[in-house]
């Protein structure tokens, strides 16, 4: 586009060219004009509620924000007087006068949107005093934790959970000062069609949606004596959690984290790798067993609890197509609780189950009536997202930056890169064809990396040729992506063998759980999701052991415990089932 | 005001009272989408509920026209960039009337009910004097004098909330813990003899008895 397309425009008297569409506070952003901003986020539409990014035009009485104010040619732009900063200082301060005084005890202290804009603007007392809003917390989900009243009415909850992931659950609910996001008529997260993917906590400013903290619990369980606390971690753990200790957006930091694990008193420390190397090998068997009979087809992956839930309440019809497999993570508390007890002589009673991951729902799924022992207990008996990690680790006094590395512990720690790469959008259609070709082919795969899947984009389609036949693979992130692809594939307009469904943009990498992005990136940011998901593919390819199948302590566990993939004692520990939600979801 | 209608008022309308009848208008009709209209309008609202309650400071004066401007300036839409007009007018027009809530306590035009009184003019009350027959409790079923008096008890009557005393002689009497400032009395004895009058400030009307 030549510059006579180009919008021109004075910002703060400094003249700069947009192209057309664009709003005063990018033209704002790129002379290097920070507006403060509450409401707006950059991967969501443009609600202007927040009213914080107020600006003066020349020639106009009335303030614009500049969030929602398109551009326009000789537009002069006032972006900072007095004036403005007192209506922005009073802004703030009509938020905190209806938010609690509790800052010093929040979770999220420090961390706080509000608090920040708070400090930037001024707003050294508080002028506003007077009747704030009252409602009841939220406690109904084991993963997500409502308080109404440090809402701040910004909306992005609200548009996170239509936009992106095309649940639609929360909405403003009441009128005026009433005001407040929730699902429809004020239920509990419980009784909504909520799928408990966590994005609303992502990109909520303040505390107002948090994961359920299960950080007691966890603490009590290693202090106690007669309980053997073992913890498992996720692949996109080991590439994000770095970001609470001051490391840049994509730094692996593997060997460190299972360093503080072991320091932190747990008993053994699994690699969740494992389970996905597991999950591969059962699930590339449940493939090909189904591409050679041609039936129940295509084969949707199960391992993003959130995606499970959203094909319950949302597509009921497509259940019979989801594989059957557990996700990587309750597979290995499953065989936590009955290979490794039985290998390491400890009654499976006494073994507490922790999964370190980077999903609230996971919380919901290890809480699933289908993922409970015989004897009445969860596999999973509690799930820390990765900020609850890095806060425990904060509380413990680790200090990371300066652990050395460790390994984990066998008999479940030995993982392929398969399983690295499970945590990223495509990884795992990208690792189950590492197997299944050889599988399908006996021949030996030499080039493990399948670029046609890879990628940060919500939805990609690649054809791989399997032995002479085609293979068509979907793979989308965010579910709003998903139901896309499954309106092509209801339709019939198009043809799939497999999808890969995350329910998180980015996949795993960009989970609902993963910490408060620092400073200079933001929630949804597909650099960050990127550089996250560059750490796994970097751990796989400097790893010589790439292929699911051929991990050695997933061979013995075949052929000490399991027998083969979907043998009976497979199918009892690592398979599950699901039935349609009793609330069904308008798609 | 908002409607394009227009009101017409008099000395008897509280201006401070208007602006905030406007404001608990607006504050009801706020979708609650913006900051300034969901939560500046009911600060305002609130300054203006403790002016009209004669517990208004000269920082709630200042608080309304901050947030005014805030919320004229800065709402998302017209409902919020409007809902200061009445505020901001009646300050600028009838400043005095709320210094006077503020400073004495007084309501002006005698609307707001915390600030002011309901009184009786004793002077005024019509009722003749009939002492004796109070006093004599013997012979009043009996007394001719006592039979033809017509007390006019107009205020009595009306009164919803039993907040009216006959005095020995016959007057009336407010009895202020009782009386709900419903103004119904004073209607009431406007068309006879006007003895029933407002006080405001309220802390003023043992002053205004000796007077």
């Amino acid at each position: 586009m030549n510059s006579e397309d180009k919008i021109s425009l004075v910002i703060d008297g400094i003249r700069t060219e947009v192209e057309p569409g664009a709003t005063i506070m990018d033209a704002a952003d790129q002379v290097g004009v920070h507006i403060p901003r509450l409401c707006y986020h950059p991967e969501l539409s443009i609600l202007g509620a927040c009213r914080i990014c107020i600006v003066e035009l020349e020639k106009r009485e009335q303030l614009v924000a500049s969030c929602s104010y398109p551009a326009e040619e000789d537009m002069v732009v006032k972006t900072s007087s007095p004036e403005l900063r007192r209506h922005r200082r009073d802004i703030v301060e009509l938020i905190l006068d209806n938010h609690p005084k509790d800052c010093q005890t929040c979770v999220r202290d420090g961390n706080c949107e509000l608090q920040d804009s708070a400090y930037s603007l001024g707003v050294r007392e508080r002028l506003f005093e007077g009747e704030r809003k009252q409602y009841p917390e939220d406690n109904s989900s084991p993963s997500i934790h409502r308080e109404p009243d440090k809402c701040i009415l910004c909306g992005r909850c609200v548009r996170v959970c239509d936009e992106v992931q095309g649940v639609t659950n929360l909405w403003q609910q009441n009128r005026g000062f009433e005001s407040v996001a929730a699902p429809a008529h004020n239920a509990d997260i419980m009784e909504s069609v909520c799928i408990h993917c966590g994005q609303c906590v992502n990109v909520c400013p303040t505390a107002s949606i948090v994961e359920n903290n299960v950080t007691d619990e966890v603490f009590e369980a290693i202090a106690d004596p007669d309980l053997h606390v073992v913890v498992q971690t996720a692949p996109s753990i080991r590439a994000a959690l770095g970001e609470g200790f001051g490391y840049d957006p994509g730094t692996p930091v593997a060997g460190k984290m299972v360093t503080a694990l072991k320091m932190m008193g747990f008993d053994a420390v699994f690699d969740t790798d494992l389970g996905a190397d597991l999950t591969i090998i059962e699930e590339a068997d449940e493939f090909l067993n189904r591409f050679e009979a041609g039936e129940k087809l295509p084969l949707i992956t199960s391992c993003s609890p959130g995606w499970v839930s959203f094909l319950e309440t949302f597509y009921p019809e497509l259940i019979p197509n989801a594989s059957t497999c557990k996700s990587p993570m309750s597979m290995l508390s499953s065989l936590t609780k009955s290979y490794y007890a039985e290998q390491a002589g400890i009654a499976p009673e006494n073994i507490y189950s922790v999964a370190a991951m980077p999903c609230t729902a996971k919380k919901y799924e290890a809480a699933r009536p289908e993922h409970e022992t015989p004897w009445g207990a969860p596999y999973t008996d509690a799930v820390l997202t990765t900020r609850e990690l890095i806060w425990m680790c904060k509380c413990m006094g680790v200090d990371f930056r300066n652990l050395p590395d460790s390994q984990f512990d066998r008999p479940l720690g030995t993982a392929s890169g398969g399983g690295d790469i499970f945590g990223t959008t495509g990884g795992v259609t990208e690792a189950a064809l590492r197997t299944a070709y050889e599988r399908f082919t006996g021949e030996t795969l030499t080039n493990v990396d399948f670029m046609e899947v890879r990628g940060v984009q919500g939805l990609r389609e690649a054809t791989i040729e399997l032995d002479g036949h085609n293979v068509n693979i979907g793979v989308a992130n965010g579910l709003q992506n998903a139901k896309e692809l499954f309106e092509r594939l209801l339709s019939g307009e198009k043809e799939y063998h497999m999808l890969e469904i995350m329910a998180c943009p980015g996949g795993c990498v960009g989970g609902g759980g993963q910490p408060y992005p620092p400073e200079d990136t933001f929630a949804l940011d597909p650099e960050l999701v990127k550089k996250r998901a560059q750490a796994l593919y970097t751990i796989d390819s400097s790893k010589q052991l790439r292929k699911s199948h051929e991990n050695p302590d997933i061979k013995e566990l075949y052929s000490y415990y399991l027998g083969e993939p979907n043998s009976e004692r497979a199918h009892k520990l690592l398979h599950t089932s699901y039935k349609p939600s009793e609330r069904q979801g308008i798609k | 005001m908002g409607s394009g209608g227009l009101v017409v008022m008099d000395q008897e309308d509280c201006m401070v009272s208007i602006a905030r009848y406007f404001l608990e208008f607006v504050q009801h009709e706020s979708c609650g989408k913006c900051t300034f209209c969901r939560l500046g309008t009911k600060h305002m609202l609130e300054s203006l509920n403790h002016i009209t309650r004669g517990e208004g400071t000269m920082e709630d004066l200042n608080r309304l026209e901050t947030l005014a401007e805030d919320v004229k300036f800065g709402s998302l839409c017209n409902l919020g960039r409007t809902a200061p007009n009445p505020v901001l007018t009646t300050l600028r027009y009838f400043r005095d009337e709320y210094l006077a809530h503020i400073e004495e306590g007084r309501c002006p035009a005698g609307v707001c009910g915390d600030l002011i009184r309901y009184h009786v003019d004793l002077k005024k009350c019509n009722n003749p004097c009939i002492g004796c027959i109070s006093l004599c409790s013997i012979h009043r079923p009996r007394c001719a004098f006592a039979s033809s008096m017509e007390l006019c008890n107009a205020c009595l009557e009306r009164c919803p909330s039993d907040a009216i005393k006959v005095r020995r002689d016959g007057k009336k009497e407010i009895i202020q813990e009782k009386c709900t400032k419903c103004d119904e009395c004073r209607k009431a004895c406007n068309a006879n003899f006007g003895a029933v009058v407002k006080i405001s400030p309220p802390a003023e009307l043992e002053y205004s008895i000796k007077q």
